[in-house]
């Protein structure tokens, strides 16, 4: 009759990591704001995760494969000072798409990447190591998947 | 349908001839008979590499017979039938180096035209088993010639087997194949075994030893193991801490390939690391002299950069740019993949053993994987050319370095065969004449040599001297030495190298030119003495005695109507 379709809370303007599936596509992203204020784009426009899916597999596109959206909230951007919380979530961005191409297992079936790395900033340096939180974050994306596949199956 | 078989023929030695052509230098069939001795677990395996009469390291096509020792576990005679049969084993042990068992035929034969196997096995001492193309072409079916050891013979390979097994395998009729000069097959044998088996002579271990013989045996020298990425000296990357001198560790993280067909295949390990600009090596750099040595140790060049691909711990791709990933501005990048005999259908390793395919899917993840490490290497050049200075060195180091491996041959000679006596007794006359001059004017231009390793390259012959022994009014003299070849002495007391020369820094283009120069002079005299046995020693002599002194003379007039032409 009714089925929860997902949560969010979180403040404002802070830094989060999220994931976007559907079928098998998925596209990682970055934002300063609650991760839905970017998720909307995701829907509607022609250069993120609908339009991208459009000229790539028009088909999957507008199938009723459901949708998925997942974010992280990362407090040791937010901690970096404030000019560099954008830089610190890029390189945080750059370590997901790697921890991604090394091993897309855990977040099969979806194993067609439809985001592009960002360039690592690799002239900065953070108050965090960049690896360990892109680690952190792979792994809690790909364990609320796998979750929310298993309870839709 | 009714099909009925029908055999077809094979032309044995156009086989033959077909399976030593699959691409081997020297160097890299040497090494695929090493990784016979390796499967066989050797402990001690020796190379030597026998010239011809006359033959010095710089000429081409000087090796009379290539030999190859171990001490494994040795064959029996039908063993060694069954080794030279095409295709040979096909049943390998997990993580065998071994794969098609084409090896020891197609490598011995780009080699020479005849493979001589000897081996010992439980104390048991083989026959001499041969696999020579010139039988095969005369029968035109693939034979082996089995010859009984005489008792001369029986003692010198008892010698060569010390202990209870071991196997020698010698490869002779080389001379009707075009190789290029002994000197650079034993340089990159020097410079490559020990990245290539690093892991076997420190883990297992293994003792690997070459050794060049020209008439007199002499001393192998052993080869040392090499992590061309340094891995254990290297630092995390952090922009701000950089130092110029360290390797910095930018990737270390294993890759599962995904091949969308739900296979498993175990992960392929990755590594990449930066080092510094190899300028920052050279002298005046504004590193302290320890600190420029260990740069340099690290060899940074483009043949050296790259992915440096293993299967089963050994070396098979050197330097690869992995289809274009790897580009000529990331010479200081090295990455390593270490893959499994697993790997071989995923990557599509080939018969040598030395090429392999990725296709575009997985190009594309692997080029993700490495985008970070690229932008990083490309900061740290940078980083690198900003902390640049003029450099100045040892002089002479540069060129003889740089003609290391330039061959000296007399294109008068190249075709001929064994040169006559009285050729020999010049070129013996030569040699004993360079020994006297080479002990006054000693050089030591360790190149690469460093703290950490010595196995890239310890020192260099100086191919250039610079020193006051040559006669007063000659810029420069020729010498060749028995072993190396043609060396220059440079008049460090003459007008023009005085007042232009030292000017130039050791390293600079025009030096380098203008020792280029002066060293061709050198050796076209060296090979007109020794060769042009035609014509009388003493008439030679005299005419090489008149164009020194003309072009000496020319030189000084030169300089002193020009001076200070380098400050203008």
């Amino acid at each position: 009759m009714t089925t929860l379709a997902g949560t969010i809370w979180g403040q404002l303007r802070t830094s989060h990591l999220y994931a976007v599936f559907k079928g098998p596509y998925v596209y990682f992203g970055e934002t300063g704001h609650v991760p839905p204020v970017r998720w909307k784009g995701h829907l509607t426009s022609d250069t993120d995760f609908i339009g991208k899916l459009k000229r790539v597999d028009p088909a999957a596109a507008f199938d009723d494969t459901p949708i998925f959206f997942v974010g992280i909230h990362i407090d040791v951007a937010d901690a970096e000072p404030e000019t560099k919380r954008k830089i610190a979530r890029r390189a945080i961005e750059a370590e997901l798409h790697q921890r991604f191409s090394l091993d897309p297992l855990p977040v099969a079936p979806a194993t067609n990447l439809l985001s592009s790395a960002p360039s690592a900033p690799v002239r900065h340096t953070f108050n965090f190591d960049k690896v360990y939180v892109a680690n952190a974050v792979y792994a809690m994306i790909a364990a609320e998947y796998q979750q929310w596949l298993v309870r839709n199956n | 349908m009714n099909a009925i078989t029908q055999s077809i023929e094979i032309h044995a030695a156009r086989l033959c001839e077909a399976i030593a052509r699959i691409g081997y230098e020297p160097q890299i069939a040497l090494m695929d008979i090493v990784d016979n001795a390796v499967t066989a677990n050797a402990s001690t395996i020796r190379i030597s590499l026998f010239l011809a009469p006359g033959k010095t390291l710089k000429n081409r096509n000087s090796v009379q017979l290539y030999q190859v020792v171990d001490d494994g576990v040795g064959m029996t005679n039908e063993e060694i039938r069954a080794a030279f049969s095409l295709g040979a084993n096909g049943k390998y042990g997990p993580h065998s180096l071994s794969k098609y068992g084409m090896g020891l035929k197609s490598a011995g034969l780009s080699l020479g035209n005849r493979i001589h196997i000897i081996s010992k096995k439980d104390g048991q001492l083989s026959s001499r088993q041969t696999f020579d193309v010139d039988l095969i072409a005369q029968k035109n079916e693939f034979v082996i010639r089995v010859s009984e050891l005489s008792s001369a013979e029986v003692g010198s390979y008892s010698e060569l087997l010390p202990n209870n097994s071991g196997t020698v395998i010698e490869i002779d009729g080389c001379e009707s194949i075009n190789h290029q000069s002994s000197s650079t097959t034993v340089r990159k044998l020097e410079d490559h075994m020990g990245v290539v088996y690093a892991s076997f002579i420190t883990e297992r271990p293994v003792s690997i030893g070459i050794r060049v013989c020209a008439g007199e045996l002499s001393d192998f020298k052993n080869i040392t193991p090499l992590d061309i990425l340094f891995r254990s000296q290297a630092k995390a990357w952090d922009p701000e801490t950089y130092d110029f001198v360290s390797p910095y560790l930018l990737l270390d993280e294993e890759w599962t390939p995904d091949l969308g067909d739900g296979k498993a295949i175990p992960p392929i390990r990755l590594s990449a690391v930066a080092l510094p600009q190899d300028k920052l090596g050279n002298p005046g750099s504004p590193l302290t002299t320890e600190q420029q040595k260990i740069v340099k140790g690290y060899q940074v060049t483009r043949p050296n950069s790259g992915c440096f691909i293993y299967r089963n711990g050994r070396l098979i791709r050197w330097g690869d740019n992995l289809e274009g990933i790897i580009t000529k501005d990331e010479y200081n990048l090295r990455i390593r993949m270490d893959l499994t005999e697993e790997h071989d259908d995923v990557l599509h390793v080939d018969v040598t053993k030395q090429r392999l395919e990725i296709d575009d899917e997985l190009l594309a993840r692997l080029k993700r994987i490495l985008d970070s490490s690229k932008t990083t290497a490309k900061l740290v050049m940078k980083k690198c050319a900003e902390r640049m200075k003029m450099p100045t060195g040892s002089e002479g180091a540069a060129f003889s370095e740089r003609s290391a491996n330039v061959p000296e041959d007399d294109p008068e000679e190249m075709a001929s065969g064994t040169p006559p006596e009285e050729v020999l007794d010049r070129q013996r006359a030569q040699a004993a004449e360079a020994e006297q001059i080479k002990d006054t004017t000693f050089q030591d231009i360790g190149i690469g040599a460093t703290g950490t390793s010595t196995a890239l390259s310890d020192s260099l012959f100086a191919k250039v001297r610079y020193t006051s022994e040559v006669e007063y009014k000659h810029l420069w003299a020729p010498y060749r030495d028995a072993k190396e070849g043609v060396f220059v002495c440079i008049n460090i007391n003459h007008p023009f190298y005085t007042e232009f020369m030292a000017d130039l820094a050791d390293n600079s283009p025009e030096r380098l030119l203008l020792e280029a120069l002066i060293f061709a002079a050198g050796v076209g005299q060296i090979n007109t003495v020794g060769n042009l046995h035609e014509v009388e020693l003493d008439h030679i002599k005299m005419v090489f005695s008149r164009f020194h002194n003309n072009c000496g003379s020319y030189l000084a007039d030169f300089t002193s109507e020009n001076i200070n032409l380098l400050s203008e």
